[in-house]
């Protein structure tokens, strides 16, 4: 099995629930690819392949976002208007209502909240492995990890009716 | 995995809202995008690290192996030269008495003539 096929569903399921836009998701998981390809020889195995592309598209998102609050800020200033944007983005790839307001919810978290459930639940890396992605203690991202379940839990509280 | 919603209290239980994040796992991206990857990524790269590690420790494999082989060779040739001793070389040449190894005695090997030189 090839490094695509064994981790672009993961890589583009991150992005997708990190930013909400499908249409992100997809240019940015091209990115890491293109991105990991190009830094292969840098790549010495010290953490697996599935923690490297992670990292590469966690920081991928993160300059995407810098770059488009930026572009935001331009167009707002030149329209003089606000550019948010009103309808689901995850409408029509999400068919599942619960995981639909699940991604909703995690609007309310912050970036780094959103990140860890994401990979801990979601893709399964270990706190160790989310450290090395995230460049954080395992300590810490456990007590983020805990904080944001419940950030989460209480967003989702009173909106879901199981 | 089914866990109830709410818990004890009526509230919605953790274990819940993590297994709702778990069903993430479950969406499947479009299949333009799989194509678009392979179109965008050589092909000698789709299987990257694990073959090329592969590919790498072969060669270090091989590498190492010759460096044995050259060192046993070497020690051997040593061995070898340390068998054949000088017994007398009265003419200053470097005739060498191979005493273990009798068949292998060359005229010019024995150097064990010079009569003078005996006592």
């Amino acid at each position: 099995m090839s490094v695509i096929d064994a981790h672009y569903r993961s890589v583009y399921r991150f992005l997708l629930f990190l930013g909400r836009d499908a249409h992100l998701a997809e240019d940015l998981t091209q990115e890491v690819f293109a991105s990991a390809w190009r830094s292969l020889d840098g790549f010495h195995g010290a953490s697996s392949v599935r923690t490297w592309l992670h990292r590469i598209a966690y920081h991928a998102f993160v300059d995407a976002r810098r770059r488009h609050e930026r572009d935001k800020v331009a167009v707002g200033m030149l329209e003089g208007r606000d550019c948010g944007v009103v309808d689901d983005p995850l409408a029509g790839i999400v068919a599942d209502e619960h995981l639909s307001q699940l991604g909703r919810a995690m609007e309310h978290l912050d970036l780094e909240e959103r990140t860890v459930l994401l990979l801990h639940y979601s893709d399964g890396l270990s706190y160790r492995e989310m450290g090395e992605v995230l460049g954080r203690p395992d300590g810490t991202l456990k007590w983020v990890t805990s904080r944001a379940l419940e950030k989460l839990r209480k967003q989702l509280a009173g909106k879901v009716e199981p | 995995m089914k866990t109830n919603a709410r818990d004890g209290h009526g509230d919605l239980s953790a274990d819940w809202v993590a297994g709702r994040l778990r069903e993430i796992s479950a969406i499947e991206p479009p299949r333009s995008l799989r194509d678009r990857l392979e179109a965008g990524i050589p092909a000698s790269a789709v299987r990257m690290p694990a073959t090329r590690w592969l590919w790498r420790a072969r060669w270090a494999g091989a590498a190492a192996a010759a460096i044995v082989i050259v060192s046993i060779a070497a020690w051997r040739g040593v061995l070898w030269e340390r068998r054949g001793s000088v017994a007398l070389d009265a003419n200053s040449r470097s005739g060498r008495a191979f005493a273990t190894d009798h068949n292998s005695l060359r005229p010019s090997d024995i150097n064990l003539c010079d009569i003078n030189g005996l006592r």
